[in-house]
């Protein structure tokens, strides 16, 4: 099983292939700086780049791992130094790193309705523990309709969808309460 | 995907990348840890190390897994069924075996 596959697979294979490159990728990078602490972060977001980007099924590796993540990691320290133009091109990639990043800036700059929702979903979760588990089974571990069927007892995967979007109804209608 | 749901979806993202975070930041602390042994653990604190698997813990066992467990019973109860039939029809056929002598 290639490492991509283990990261399909395996919700916690990511920590582990954290340790496994992490000193030969800090090796490389200490060419640009020599603050472990900042290598730290640019890694630590590079494997949760790549960590996302393989639960897309489309996703495919030319390169190795290895090569994948120091290229994130060049191209975040262009991208904090703000030297745009010099960013740094994903061998065997066909989407890069700035849908990770304009998802991120995307989070930054909606932090109060995101709090605002945070705190919705707490309640949510209360008070509608089923629909709270269908949400979540699709936004946070992505599984697919025909398997949250399968888990959840639907009938099929048209049905998981009609109940999802029943559930994102009643929890928009408690988001707008909300003041 | 209308507003709300971008919304949500970016709820949740968010989430899974603080978690994911968290427990990359364990791994470095455990990393320097082992590099220099002379950090140690604050004296005095019991109780509140936390391992690795304390951080990215899912709310919900993920589906693949339910779904191979509900197999796997599934399995071993038509394995228990046929086993008691088996018991049964021994234990029938040795009565009729006594009665018919």
């Amino acid at each position: 099983m290639t490492e991509l596959e283990q990261l399909r697979t395996n919700h916690h294979y990511y920590a582990s292939l954290y340790r496994q490159h992490r000193v030969v990728i800090f090796q490389h990078l200490k060419q640009f700086t020599k603050d472990e602490a900042y290598l730290a972060d640019l890694y630590q977001d590079a494997i949760i780049v790549l960590f996302e980007k393989a639960k897309d099924p489309e996703f495919s590796l030319t390169c190795s791992i290895r090569t994948y993540l120091i290229a994130i990691c060049r191209n975040q320290i262009f991208k904090r130094a703000g030297r745009e133009a010099e960013i740094v091109s994903i061998e065997g990639e066909r989407t890069n790193y700035n849908d990770w990043l304009t998802d991120q800036l995307e989070i930054e700059r909606k932090k109060t309705q995101l709090d605002k929702l945070d705190k919705v979903l707490n309640h949510f979760e209360s008070i509608a523990q089923k629909c709270f588990e269908l949400l979540y089974r699709f936004f946070y571990m992505k599984e697919s309709f025909s398997l949250i069927a399968a888990v959840m007892g639907y009938t099929n995967a048209d049905n998981a969808k009609n109940q999802k979007a029943r559930c994102q109804k009643k929890l928009r209608e408690l988001y707008l309460e909300e003041k | 995907m209308d507003q709300f749901e971008r919304l949500l979806e970016l709820s949740f993202l968010r989430e899974r990348r603080k978690q994911m975070k968290k427990r990359l930041k364990y791994e470095e602390r455990a990393i320097d840890r082992i590099k220099s042994p002379e950090i140690e653990f604050r004296k005095g604190i019991k109780f509140q190390k936390r391992t690795s698997n304390d951080y990215d813990r899912l709310k919900f066992r993920a589906a693949t897994n339910v779904l191979e467990e509900r197999r796997q019973a599934k399995a071993q109860k038509i394995k228990n069924t046929i086993m008691y039939i088996i018991l049964i029809i021994i234990a029938l056929a040795a009565i009729i075996y006594y009665f018919s002598k």
